[in-house]
């Protein structure tokens, strides 16, 4: 035996390893070969996948390809023309730059790639197969054509990992239409198997990508806002926050242009959100970051999908500053999918299902839950609704429908709000107004609601927070990893009028709760209170955190019920109350609280127009 | 089964009954109660599993029998039916036919085989009491109790039963206690036991309507209730209660004397212009006087004094006023002693001229 244990792998095993790293599944062979091709200038790109990318993934471009050489050295491994120096890591523009994804690739598949530099008349074609490279000549040709065959052929581990072709597909239209937010001006086309499923057309601008990207209903449903924030720039399609979702997978995050999953980013956009979405719903936005790239580290995750920032505080500034911005804007804008949904419901046909994969986010990998719209079977019976319950619930209480429907009734993002004359109290729960252009549903609770918790919050704003002290302090064991960031933080809670006295290595007990929130269990209170705290980081963040909580709850129980009569003068005060108040298109659950007919939508309605 | 019944005491006794049961009870049997007529006396019963509730009346019985139907139903048609005539209850296979004058019902039953019924009676030692005072001790302490469920044995009353101190009642919700007392002329031995809000509540209300002497009954487990022709058992909080003795100062230096109603006539108008929400208001204790003022975040204010005997140092403390509020109301005297330390020390109210009852309520810091 030699005394020599260790030894330098041979080249495809390291390769092999890289891939596992890199290369999890079809997707991630798309989204490397697809970054490749923009970092190489094309213009437009062409995808064609057979049986979901186990057969084939062939990606062509038409961008400067490479020369007989470079091509060759492409396939080794540290091989790039993106970076040179450690120094160059801090400046990183381009997709790549850790010359990896080629060469771990064409380790676990048969990799073909046939491309010429520009302005070169020759081409050239190369092929390995499991570690073997054979290289030809070639007719010259614009771009670069890369194929991938029989993924994983010999990692037969990874391909029983592989989930089923749908949602193999799922996740390859996710990171095109990801790429194809951040490059909008470049067309992309994706063809599964022999059919046609994405094409963006070349020369976009960035609204026009995002509607295409996210459904024309987006596009009636959501704002533009654009801030600087600490040398941040942010540019964000915001939907409305009655225009909400399931879960997190219509938030789509892109950091210098390149899509971003992170768990900050995401409590960041729907802390901005909090004051007008209901906890349990989230929003549907687009937002693009765009900074010094020596404030983010790309270099932190193989498929590059996570980022550090230097500054995350300072990040999460800027978007809950600019959604904040963004609702101030839309503040008193309701959502066109009720009114479209009424219409639907009234003209008792069924509402037009688009495919169910149009408009959709998922990054999670694996997942590919994204694109079934949920609650859709809610809707699918909606026509023939005619009672008040059913009406309340389609109207006021709903979750909102995927769908590509054109939403045709124009809604002011600026301006006064005007809700009419009230004509009449329907079922002692909706006012029915009149209005210049059609008439008005207003749900009387929702409305009550929020006028009920702005009034409060400006209030409070403005007020110190009392502190009710404890006749019996409560105890408190949080566990060794909060008790540790207790005892470097005790201050914090201070000015949320908490104060803990530690009595062992890992409990407390609560002194004192706000006097607001005294009737509440001190407990969970103050539990919630340091979760925010660690979570957040941000002081004030978790006082209002704290305020808004407290507010929720009692605007909702001081507010006139539904069901309650209102005279016509008290009806009239109410409309008036509620064009004044901010944020008024939703109640603090996240409900419309009125609903818009125009005369158009009611011509419509008897067939008057089409 | 087939009875006849005065209408106005039959009323009485349903009425008494379906106060405890559950508007909307998962299971059906719940929202029923149970007739039970046997030996010339109809027994009627209601229960939620945590407190059962019957009621005897002495009456003509045709026919003995035991059927259950539901408690609202039965409430509403009696208390429609004519004040002087009788009603004649009748079961007829699995329903029951009420009459009375011109009218008649139907209603459908339950058997009362399934009916739940109210456990034996399990408590270690009983006292008598006047009714209309232990109605009073309830009253004068039930506001402290605790609507928070996290912490179950707050929400309850306890009552102590000890051969040193009597009879008392201690309610606290974590930020202020209530504590009143009276001694037994019995002889007693040591018991205590936490009594759910509800019952503390239904308790109150049969005290209430009760001529003269009530049993009251403390277990390990339960609690129990003999007035007359009513008798309540509940469940008790199975938790500890926080040591009472140890949350009441017993050394505050400071004492002022003060117009019981001169002082809540004050609060209240003072809370007029305090945070809505937190009702808080400042106790200036200076020589001679009490000045309380309150102010809210729209810059609106109160001020006013008030005389009071006091002599020692200027001292300011701030508090809810609803909890001096619901203090004040509780006490009986003319004027009420209030002793306190510092501005974050407990400050206990007493009545004038007795220590039986007790008062403490926390400062808030503003
Ligand atoms: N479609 C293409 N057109 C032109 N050049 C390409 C193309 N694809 C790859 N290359 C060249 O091959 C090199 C290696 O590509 P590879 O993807 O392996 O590494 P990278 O993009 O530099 O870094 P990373 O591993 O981070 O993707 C690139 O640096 C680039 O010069
Ligand atoms: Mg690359």
């Amino acid at each position: 035996m030699s005394d020599q244990l260790i030894h330098i792998l041979p080249a495809h095993v390291a390769n092999q390893i890289a891939a596992g790293e890199v290369v999890e599944r079809p997707a991630s062979v798309v989204k490397e070969l697809l970054e490749n091709s923009l970092d190489a200038g094309a213009k437009s790109i062409t995808v064609r996948i057979a049986e979901a990318g186990k057969k084939r993934i062939e990606v062509e471009d038409n961008g400067y390809g490479m020369s007989a050489a470079d091509a060759e050295l492409a396939l080794k491994r540290h091989a790039t023309s993106k970076i040179s120096t450690t120094e160059d890591l801090h400046h990183i523009a381009s997709h790549g730059f850790r010359g990896e994804a080629l060469p771990s690739i064409a380790s676990v598949s048969r990799f073909r790639m046939q491309t010429s530099l520009q302005g070169s008349h020759e081409g050239v074609e190369l092929r390995m197969d499991l570690g073997e490279l054979e290289t030809r000549p070639a007719a010259p040709r614009k771009g670069t054509r890369i194929e991938v065959l029989d993924l994983f052929l010999n990692t037969p581990a990874r391909l029983n990992f592989m989930r089923t072709d749908k949602t193999e597909e799922a996740a390859i239209i996710e990171v095109m239409r990801g790429l194809a937010i951040c490059n909008p001006a470049v067309a992309l086309n994706l063809e599964l198997d022999g059919r046609k499923r994405l094409s963006f057309t070349e020369g976009q601008n960035e609204r026009g990508r995002v509607i295409a990207v996210m459904g024309s209903e987006f596009a009636g449903n959501s704002i533009e806002q654009r801030i600087e924030h600490e040398g941040i720039q942010i540019s964000a399609h915001l939907g409305l926050p009655t225009y909400h979702h399931r879960d997190t997978s219509r938030m789509l995050f892109l950091v210098n242009g390149r899509v971003i999953r992170d768990k900050q980013l995401i409590a960041a956009l729907r802390a901005g959100y909090r004051d007008v979405m209901f906890h349990d719903r989230y929003p549907v936005a687009v937002i693009r970051l765009e900074m010094d790239p020596v404030n983010v580290d790309v270099n932190v995750h193989p498929a590059k999908r996570e980022v550090r920032f230097k500054s995350p505080q300072a990040v999460r500034a800027a978007i809950v500053a600019c959604v904040r911005a963004g609702v101030e804007r839309m503040g008193q804008t309701v959502s066109s999918m009720p009114t479209d949904q009424a219409l639907q419901a009234m003209q008792k046909t069924s509402p037009a299902f688009p495919d169910a994969a149009s408009g959709s986010f998922s990054y999670q990998s694996g997942s590919g839950a994204g694109f079934s719209s949920g609650g859709r079977s809610k809707f699918a019976s909606g026509a023939r609704s005619s009672n008040a319950a059913d009406l309340q619930h389609l109207l006021f209480g709903a979750p909102m429908r995927e769908s590509a429907h054109e939403p045709e009734a124009g809604y002011e993002i600026q301006g006064t709000l005007n809700l009419g004359t009230p004509l009449a109290q329907i079922h002692s729960c909706y006012i029915l107004s009149q209005s210049e252009d059609g008439v008005v549903l207003i749900d009387q609770h929702a409305a009550h609601e929020r006028i009920t918790y702005e009034k409060m919050k400006s209030q409070l704003d403005r007020g110190q927070l009392a502190e009710q002290i404890m006749l019996t302090p409560e105890k408190w064991s949080p566990g060794l990893s909060i008790a540790a960031w207790l005892s470097d933080h005790a201050e914090t809670l201070k000015t949320f009028a908490v104060d803990l006295d530690q009595t062992t290595e890992e409990s407390f007990s609560i002194r004192s709760v706000p006097a607001l929130l005294s009737g509440e269990s001190p407990v969970e209170l103050v539990a919630e209170l340091v979760d925010a705290c660690m979570l957040i980081g941000f002081e004030a963040e978790g006082r209002s955190r704290v305020l808004e909580r407290w507010l929720g709850n009692r605007a909702c129980k001081g507010s006139i019920k539904a069901g309650r009569m209102l005279a016509i003068e008290d009806q009239d005060a109410l409309l008036r109350e509620m064009e004044r108040t901010p944020n008024i298109a939703q109640c603090n659950h996240g409900r419309p609280t009125y609903v818009r007919l125009s005369l158009n939508d009611l011509d419509r309605l008897f067939g008057r127009k089409e | 089964m087939h009875i006849t019944v005065p209408r106005t005491s039959f009323l009485q006794h349903v009425q008494r009954c379906q106060n405890i049961v559950e508007k909307r009870s998962p299971n059906a049997i719940l929202s029923n109660l149970l007739l039970r007529a046997s030996n010339e006396t109809l027994e009627i019963v209601a229960t939620d599993l945590q407190i059962g509730v019957s009621s005897k009346v002495h009456i003509h019985i045709q026919d003995e029998g035991e059927i259950t139907i539901s408690a609202k139903k039965l409430f509403d048609i009696v208390k429609e039916l004519d004040v002087d005539s009788d009603v004649e209850l009748k079961t007829e296979s699995s329903f029951m036919e009420i009459k009375s004058g011109r009218s008649k019902f139907r209603l459908s039953t339950l058997p009362a085989i399934d009916y739940p019924g109210i456990p034996e009676q399990d408590t270690d030692f009983s006292i008598q009491f006047e009714g209309k005072d232990l109605a009073t001790m309830i009253g004068a302490t039930s506001f402290s109790m605790s609507t928070d469920e996290t912490r179950k044995y707050l929400t309850g009353t306890l009552f102590e039963i000890s051969p040193e101190q009597g009879l008392q009642l201690i309610a606290t919700d974590g930020h202020r206690m209530a504590l009143v007392g009276t001694l037994l002329d019995q002889n007693v031995e040591a018991c205590r036991a936490i009594v759910p809000r509800k019952a503390v509540a239904e308790i109150k209300k049969i005290c209430e309507e009760t001529q003269g002497q009530v049993t009251l009954s403390l277990g390990k487990r339960q609690v129990r209730l003999d007035a007359g022709e009513h008798s309540l058992t509940s469940k008790v909080i199975d938790a500890k209660f926080p040591v009472y003795q140890d949350v009441i100062p017993s050394d505050n230096p400071e004492e002022a004397v003060v117009d019981r109603i001169r002082m809540d006539q004050i609060l209240r108008r003072s809370m007029i212009v305090a945070n809505e929400f937190t009702h808080d208001v400042r106790l200036q204790f200076s020589n001679n006087s009490i000045q309380v003022s309150a102010h809210n975040t729209e810059q609106e204010q109160a001020e006013e004094f008030v005389e009071a005997d006091y002599t020692g140092k200027d001292v300011s403390i701030g508090f809810n006023g609803r909890y001096l509020r619901d203090v004040l109301s509780a006490v009986q005297t003319e004027r009420v002693r209030i002793q306190f330390k510092d501005e974050l020390s407990p400050v206990l109210i007493l009545e004038d001229g007795s220590d039986a009852s007790k008062y403490v309520v926390m400062p808030m810091r503003i």
